[in-house]
C-alpha cells in the first residue's frame, strides 16, 4: 500500500510538472550572449514618445534611437546630425548646419524641416508636451505655447534643407548645451500624422528611427531589444555593438544575482546595499539632481510655524546643525555633500571647477553645531521663546520611498540631537507629496531639482517666478542678479554675477542644499566604453563587449 | 433555474456598476494629480496636461464619458504610459499572469490534495508529522524568502534555471514553484482537516461494515465528501491566481499584471486603476456566479431549485 502510494505520488508530481509545462507558449533555449550583444538591467521606460515624455529614463533610450543636432558624450557637447553650428555675435541667433546623408530608418531623407517640426511638437498648445517650458527661451515660443501667436512667429526656421536657425528671446551663449541636454529630436511630419501624435512611440512600429539603433522588440515594463541601425549616418564608426538588450529588473537582489550569473553585463543603477558586495565592478557618477530642504517662508502648517520659519536665524540654525557628510553616508555613499547650489562638476573658466574658482561662504559640509546653537538662541530670543521645546509643531514633507525615509529621519534626528528642535517627518505617495509641494502646505519640504547644464539653470528655476519655486521664497536682489548673470555675455562677468547670486541664495537659507545625488552603475570587466552621463543618455557610441 | 440565473446576472451587473462608480469617485478624492511626479512640472504645465487628457472638465461629465466608454468595453488610455490603452496593457500582461497562476495551480492542486489525503490516512505516524511540518513551513515562509532561496539554489549555485525574466519555458519553472509550494502547503492542511472530519462519519463506518475495499471507501465515501467544502473558495482562489502575484512577478521580473495593480494607484493613473478594478470585478463576479452553479451540481443538497 505504501509503495503504491509513493508511486502514485511520484506520478502525480510528474503529471503536475508536465501539465504545468504544457501551458507555456514560448519555447527553446535563449541564445547565449556573444560579443555582439550587450545586456543591461536598466530603470525602464514609461514611453518612447519624445513629445510626451517627462522622464530622463525615456531620454536614455531615445538617445540610442534618434539622432540629435548636438548631444552630450561623457560630459562634452558633440556634433551629431549637425556638422557644425554657430552663434551670432549678439548670441541671439544659433544656426545648425546638417551633414549629408541623414536618413530615416524607412529610407526617407532627414532634413532641417524634421528638426523644425520636432521642435514645433514640443511647443504646440494642442499637444500639451510637458517639455514645452524648457524651450521658452526661443523667440515667441511661450506665446505660441499659450496659443497667442501662430507658428510662423516662433524663432525656429529651416533656412534650407540643411540649415536650422533658432532665434532667441534673450542673448544666450550656451544654447548648444541646452539643445544637447534638453533634446530636440527630429520628427517626420508625414509619419507622425499617420500614426497620430498620441500613439507615437507607443510600440516598435510607431517610431521612425534616425539614431544608432532601431527597436525590434518592446515589452512594456519588461524589456527592450535594439538592433544596430545601418542607416545611421555614422554607423560605420560608432555604436559597434550589434544588439542591445535592456531588461527592467525591479528587485535589486534579482538584479545582482543576474549580474553574478552573467545574465546581464551591466546594471544601470545599483542599490546602495550592494556597494560593498560588488565593489570591484562599480562605476560612479555624480550629478543629475540636487537634494534640497525647502523652508516655507510664506506660510505653512500654522501661523506660529510660519513665523518661526520666516526667521532667518532659525533657518540658519537648521542648516548649520546638519552634518551633511554623515547624512550622505547614511543614505547613499555615492551622494556628494553640498552647501551651495552649484554642481561641483560644472567647469570654471581656468581649468578648475566653478565652485572652486568662485567660492561662496557657507556652512561646512560636516556642520557646525556650536554656531547652530548660537543662531538658535538668537532666533528664540527674536521670536519670544525661552526654550526650543516651546516651538510650535512643524513638519517636513517628502515622498514615501525608503531612501527618503532614511534621509528624513537622519535630518530630523540631527535637529533633535543638536538643537532640541522637533520636526515631524511626513511621507506621502509621490503624486500627493508633489501636490502638497505646490499647495505650500508644509513647513519644510525635502525635494530634488535637476542641475541641468550650467550654474544659472538651477538658479533661475529658484527665482520668484522660477519653475521650481512654488512661491515659498522671494528676494528681489537675487532675482535681479540671476537675470543679469543670464543676460551677461562676458564669461568672467557672468561667473562673478553668478557667484554673487549664489551668495545671496546661501545667505537667505530659504532653500538649503544638502547633496548632489550620485548614482552607481555596475559593469563587467569585459565591457569597455560604458558611459552613462550625468545628463541623460545611454552614451554607447564607443561601447564594446570583449567577451 | 432560469429565473435564478437571470436574477444572479442582474445582481452581477449592478455589482460591477457599483464597483466602477465607487472606484471612479473615490480615486478622485485622492490628493495630487497624475502629472505631479518627482520630475517636477510647473503648475502651468500640469494644467496643460490635465486639459489635454480632459481631466479639467466637470467630474460628472468625465464620469459619463467613462461610463459610455465602459459600455463599449473601452477602458481608455493610460495617463502614465502615453499612447498605451488600458485594454492593450491588460491584453498583454494578463495572459502572462494567468499562465503563471495556472501552472502553479495545476501543480499545487493535485499534490496538495494528495498530501492531505496521505496525511489524514496515516494520522499520527511519521509521514503525517512530516507533511504537517512541511505545510506549516510552507504556509509561514514568506514568498519573497522562498523566491530568493530558489533563485540562489537552482539558478546561482546549480545553474539549472535562469535567475529571472520570462522568455522561455525554463524561465517559468522557478516562479511557478515559488507560487506552488505555498499553495500546496495550505491545501495539504485543509484537505487533511476535511478528511479527518469525514473519516469518523457514520457512512464511512457503514461502508467499512459492508466490507468494501479500502480504496473504494477512500475514493467514494471520504474524498468525494471531503472535497466539497473546498469548492466555494475555488472562485476567489482562481481569480487571485489569475491576477498574478505582485511579489513573485517583481522578484522574477515577470511582465505580468500584478505590478500594475500596485503601481497605477501609487502614480494616480486614474484610467489604469479603474480599468484594472473593473476587469478584476468582472472576473470575481462571474467566477462566483459560475461556482454557485457548479456547486449545485456537485452537492445535490445545495441545488437551487426554488
Amino acid at each position: 500500500m505504501k509503495k503504491a502510494l509513493a508511486l502514485l505520488l511520484a506520478l502525480v508530481m510528474m503529471i503536475g510538472l508536465l501539465a504545468g509545462c504544457g501551458t507555456t507558449t514560448g519555447g527553446g533555449e535563449e541564445p547565449t550572449a556573444t560579443s555582439d550583444t550587450f545586456t543591461m538591467a536598466y530603470n525602464g521606460v514609461v514611453t518612447l514618445n519624445s513629445v510626451m515624455t517627462q522622464a530622463s529614463n525615456d531620454h536614455n533610450v531615445l538617445y540610442l534611437l534618434q539622432t540629435q543636432l548636438v548631444r552630450y558624450y561623457d560630459g562634452q557637447v558633440e556634433c551629431d546630425a549637425a556638422e557644425s553650428y554657430e552663434m551670432s555675435d549678439d548670441a541671439l541667433t544659433w544656426t545648425f548646419h546638417l551633414r549629408d546623408g541623414l536618413v530615416w530608418s524607412n529610407g526617407e531623407a532627414l532634413t532641417a524641416d524634421d528638426f523644425v517640426y520636432g521642435t514645433r511638437c514640443l511647443l504646440d498648445p494642442e499637444l500639451g508636451s510637458p517639455q514645452a517650458s524648457s524651450w521658452f527661451m526661443i523667440k515667441n515660443a511661450e506665446k505660441f505655447a499659450n496659443g497667442e501667436v501662430g507658428w510662423e512667429e516662433v524663432g525656429v526656421k529651416a533656412l534650407d534643407e540643411k540649415t536650422v536657425e533658432f532665434t532667441l528671446e534673450n542673448p544666450l551663449n550656451s544654447f548648444d548645451q541646452t539643445v544637447a541636454c534638453k533634446h530636440i529630436y527630429p520628427l517626420n511630419q508625414a509619419f507622425v500624422e499617420t500614426v497620430g501624435v498620441n500613439n507615437l512611440g507607443s510600440s516598435v512600429d510607431t517610431i521612425l528611427y534616425s539614431g544608432g539603433y532601431t527597436m525590434t522588440e518592446w515589452v512594456l515594463e519588461s524589456s527592450i531589444t535594439l538592433e544596430k541601425n545601418p542607416a545611421y549616418w555614422n554607423a560605420e564608426n560608432q555604436f559597434p555593438v550589434q544588439t542591445i538588450k535592456l531588461l527592467e529588473v525591479e528587485d535589486p537582489n534579482t538584479e545582482v544575482a543576474m549580474f553574478e550569473n552573467g545574465e546581464v553585463d551591466a546594471i544601470e543603477e545599483m542599490a546602495a546595499q550592494y556597494y560593498d558586495y560588488l565593489s570591484d565592478y562599480l562605476y560612479e557618477v555624480n550629478g543629475g539632481g540636487f537634494m534640497f530642504l525647502w523652508m516655507n517662508t510664506t506660510g505653512g502648517t500654522s501661523d506660529e510655524s510660519a513665523k518661526v520659519m520666516a526667521n532667518l536665524n532659525f533657518r540658519k540654525a537648521l542648516s548649520y546643525a546638519l552634518d551633511r557628510e554623515g547624512i550622505c553616508q547614511a543614505v547613499n555613499s555615492a551622494n556628494a555633500a553640498a552647501t551651495q547650489p552649484i554642481d561641483p562638476n560644472f567647469p570654471g573658466l581656468n581649468g578648475g571647477s566653478f565652485v572652486e574658482e568662485y567660492p561662496v561662504e557657507s556652512t561646512p559640509t560636516s556642520g557646525d553645531v556650536a554656531k547652530a546653537q548660537e543662531y538658535l538662541a538668537k532666533a528664540l530670543e527674536e521670536l519670544g521663546y525661552t526654550d526650543a521645546s516651546q516651538l510650535p509643531a512643524m513638519n517636513i514633507v517628502t515622498w514615501d520611498t525608503a531612501e527618503q525615509k532614511t534621509l528624513g529621519e537622519a535630518i530630523t534626528d540631527q535637529w533633535k540631537q543638536n538643537l532640541g528642535v522637533n520636526v515631524q517627518l511626513e511621507q506621502y505617495v509621490i503624486g500627493t507629496a508633489i501636490g502638497k509641494f505646490y499647495e505650500k502646505s508644509y513647513d519644510i519640504f525635502l525635494i530634488t531639482w535637476e542641475t541641468d547644464v550650467k550654474p544659472t539653470d538651477l538658479l533661475q528655476a529658484m527665482t520668484t517666478t522660477g519653475e521650481a519655486n512654488p512661491g515659498i521664497w522671494s528676494d528681489p536682489e537675487y532675482d535681479s542678479l540671476v537675470a543679469q548673470a543670464i543676460a551677461e555675455l562676458d564669461k568672467e562677468k557672468q561667473a562673478e554675477l553668478t557667484q554673487k547670486a549664489v551668495q545671496v541664495f546661501v545667505d537667505d537659507t530659504a532653500i538649503v542644499p544638502l547633496f548632489l545625488e550620485g548614482s552607481v552603475h555596475a559593469k563587467k570587466e569585459y565591457v569597455d566604453g560604458f558611459v552613462i552621463g550625468a545628463s541623460d543618455g545611454f552614451q554607447f557610441q564607443n561601447l564594446v563587449v570583449n567577451k | 433555474m432560469k429565473k435564478y440565473i437571470l436574477k444572479r446576472l442582474f445582481i452581477s451587473i449592478i455589482t460591477i456598476w457599483l464597483i466602477a462608480t465607487c472606484c471612479f469617485f473615490l480615486l478622485r478624492t485622492l490628493p495630487g494629480n497624475p502629472f505631479a511626479t518627482q520630475q517636477l512640472l510647473s503648475v502651468e504645465m500640469q494644467q496643460r496636461m490635465m486639459s489635454y487628457y480632459g481631466l479639467d472638465r466637470p467630474l460628472i461629465e468625465q464620469y459619463f464619458t467613462f461610463m459610455k466608454n465602459l459600455l463599449h468595453g473601452d477602458f481608455g488610455s493610460s495617463l502614465k504610459y502615453t499612447g498605451q490603452s488600458v485594454n492593450g496593457i491588460i491584453a498583454s500582461t494578463f495572459p502572462v499572469s494567468a499562465q503563471l497562476g495556472l501552472q502553479s495551480y495545476l501543480i499545487s492542486f493535485p499534490i496538495g490534495i494528495l498530501f492531505g489525503i496521505i496525511a489524514a490516512r496515516h494520522r499520527g505516524r511519521p509521514i503525517d508529522y512530516s507533511l504537517v511540518a512541511f505545510s506549516v513551513l510552507g504556509v509561514s515562509v514568506p514568498v519573497f524568502v522562498l523566491a530568493s532561496l530558489l533563485q540562489y539554489t537552482f539558478a546561482i549555485k546549480l545553474g539549472l534555471f535562469p535567475v529571472a525574466l520570462w522568455s522561455s519555458m525554463k524561465h517559468t519553472i522557478l516562479p511557478t514553484l515559488t507560487l506552488a509550494i505555498g499553495s500546496i502547503a495550505s491545501k495539504t492542511r485543509l484537505m487533511r482537516t476535511l478528511m479527518l472530519e469525514v473519516i469518523t462519519e457514520d457512512y464511512v463506518k457503514t461502508a467499512k461494515a459492508k466490507g468494501l475495499p479500502t480504496w473504494k471507501i477512500v475514493w467514494n465515501h471520504q474524498i468525494r465528501n471531503a472535497i466539497i467544502p473546498m469548492i466555494p473558495s475555488l472562485g476567489m482562489e482562481i481569480v487571485s491566481i489569475l491576477m498574478g502575484s505582485f511579489v513573485v512577478e517583481q522578484i522574477f521580473s515577470i511582465p505580468g499584471i500584478g505590478a500594475y495593480f500596485v503601481n497605477s494607484v501609487r502614480s494616480l493613473d486614474y484610467t489604469m486603476t479603474l480599468g484594472l478594478t473593473v476587469f478584476l470585478g468582472v472576473f470575481v463576479v462571474s467566477a462566483n456566479f459560475i461556482i454557485d452553479l457548479i456547486y449545485g451540481l456537485v452537492d445535490p443538497r445545495i441545488r437551487v431549485t426554488k
